[in-house]
């Protein structure tokens, strides 16, 4: 039962993690062929749906599909193979570091495609000029910064022209002229290669120049979706907060603690 | 009180459930050889960097350790008027002991920690997470070159330790002590069994290579993604192998020459 709409549709997943719940009752659908962005603040449990999605990670509860496939129920077999349809852009890039960036774009295709040389080549060149890293491509990993290891990470994650990117944290750490690249090529991306991308990330600004369709997470749910300027209109507290940056509201400035005056005075607790 | 049996329980367990999930990673690990057919470059690179690389270190320690033995045996030797053994005793400490222990635990701490640290790295900087989403499965892409190159290397290696052992025992008796050299080869070639002593010595290292190597690459493989996580693996790496090691070269020997103990 393909869905011509959704690529990814999440129904009331629960999901936990060393004994602690990360989602619970999350509803979720991503549409094909948009940029749909998930934002929160760090540890809602964004980066864990993405493990999800790439069925890294099992849920507790509820029903995952990625084009029609349940992705929690596939085997070995089957799940490597819908991975082959999957890029996947990690927040440290995950290049593999004995490898220079030309042979890291190359490691998907020599993996899984026998392709004579000179095709292979035009490939990798192709994918790294779109990324702007034609010239880069005898760069040992260790040489680039922060931006451009994003870059290459993301010519890789495109080289078997997926059906869908994940981006994990694309812009973190990143200067704002690196950021704007990354903006603007996950946009180019998705519209040129025609893909279905998923950004999970905790910049407001960047998420909302760039997505389709965005939804907010929080306490391992979603609190609320819709285009950006719908969010961006929320009366609801919790969204406020984060979408203008306040350090105390609904989501606290605290972890959870025994009261503060009881706690100064308690006996050591070290174990 | 009650603590203390507590932690001996959990650490049992957890040492337990480590040994089940080494074997099955060393399942794993023999279901995939096949495929390695295709891509034997895979292989040939590793043997290189696990193998040929602890050359160096083999040849230096073979020859040393051969000289001292020429040298302590000579000085017992002597007292009995049985110099002219020392070929014998040599050969046999080499073949037998020498070789297979020492050329396993210099691979443990020279091969062994580097496969480890390589592989704790790579996954405490999500390089196979990321080759787990790329379907390219590491067990097979990143552990398993490593582990065969392991499990083919030791042996060689440990041939390679008492041959040039042999050298060194040789330079030192004959050249140094003045012992005569058909006495010493002719000693050596009565006294050596092909296949009770040299075969057997290959078989016990061919048992410590498989063992080293798997531990290495599971080491790496299970650690924990953090800095520390790597650091204690690696080192446990190369104590677990030692002990290991030394413990099975009691075992297996026993199991061999069963007629010296019983």
């Amino acid at each position: 039962m393909t869905d011509s709409e959704n690529l990814v549709v999440l129904t009331d997943i629960r999901l936990s993690r060393a004994g602690k719940t990360v989602l619970d009752g999350l509803n979720l659908t991503v549409p094909r062929n948009k940029v749909t962005a998930i934002i929160g603040p760090s540890g809602v449990g964004k980066t864990s749906l993405l493990e999800l999605i790439g069925g890294r990670l099992k849920p507790d509860q509820g029903y995952l599909l990625l084009d029609g496939q349940s992705v929690p129920d596939l085997s070995r077999g089957d799940l490597f193979k819908l991975r082959k349809k999957l890029g996947m852009l990690f927040q440290g890039g995950a290049l593999l570091s004995d490898l220079n960036v030309y042979e890291n774009i190359a490691f998907p295709l020599r993996e899984h495609a026998r392709l004579p040389e000179p095709v292979l080549r035009q490939l990798i060149l192709m994918k790294l000029d779109m990324v702007g890293l034609r010239g880069a491509r005898q760069l040992m990993p260790a040489e680039l910064s922060g931006g451009m290891t994003r870059r290459v990470a993301l010519a890789r994650a495109i080289i078997m022209d997926p059906a869908m990117v994940m981006y994990d944290e694309p812009f973190t750490g990143l200067d704002p002229i690196s950021k704007a690249i990354i903006v603007k090529l996950i946009r180019e991306l998705n519209h040129t290669l025609g893909m279905t991308s998923i950004v999970v990330t905790h910049d407001v600004a960047e998420a909302m120049q760039i997505a389709d369709y965005v939804y907010m997470m929080g306490d391992g749910t979603v609190l609320a979706s819709g285009t950006p300027a719908e969010i961006e209109g929320s009366q609801r507290d919790d969204v406020k907060q984060f979408m203008q940056g306040l350090p105390d509201g609904p989501v606290h400035f605290h972890y959870t603690a025994d009261d503060y005056l009881a706690d100064l005075f308690a006996d050591d607790d070290r174990q | 009180m009650i603590s203390v049996i507590r932690k001996t329980g959990e650490f049992s367990l957890s040492i337990l459930a480590a040994t089940g999930r080494a074997a099955l990673l060393l399942l794993q690990l023999v279901v995939n050889i096949p495929l390695l057919a295709r891509r034997h470059e895979l292989l040939l690179e590793q043997l290189y960097r696990v193998g040929v690389l602890t050359l160096p270190i083999i040849v230096v320690a073979a020859l040393f350790v051969g000289m001292v033995l020429a040298l302590q045996g000579y000085n017992t030797l002597i007292d009995f008027g049985a110099e002219s053994s020392l070929g014998l005793l040599v050969a046999l400490s080499l073949c037998r002991e020498l070789g297979p222990v020492l050329a396993g635990l210099l691979f443990a701490g020279r091969a062994g920690a580097a496969l480890t640290a390589e592989i704790g790295l790579m996954k405490a900087t999500e390089q196979l997470a990321g080759m787990e989403m790329m379907a390219v499965d590491p067990v097979w892409r990143i552990l398993l070159p490593r582990f065969l190159a392991g499990v083919i290397s030791v042996p060689l290696l440990a041939i390679l330790f008492s041959a040039i052992g042999v050298i060194g025992g040789y330079f030192l008796g004959v050249s140094v002590l003045g012992i005569d050299q058909g006495v010493f080869w002719s000693a050596m070639q009565q006294g050596v069994d092909f296949q009770q002593d040299v075969m057997n010595g290959i078989y016990k290292s061919f048992v410590f290579g498989l063992l080293i190597s798997l531990l290495a690459v599971f080491m790496g493989y299970d650690a924990s993604a953090t800095p520390a996580g790597v650091a204690a693996a690696t080192t446990q790496t190369v104590v677990l192998s030692s002990l290991i090691v030394l413990a099975m070269d009691f075992s297996l020997t026993s199991m061999m020459f069963s007629r010296v103990m019983f």
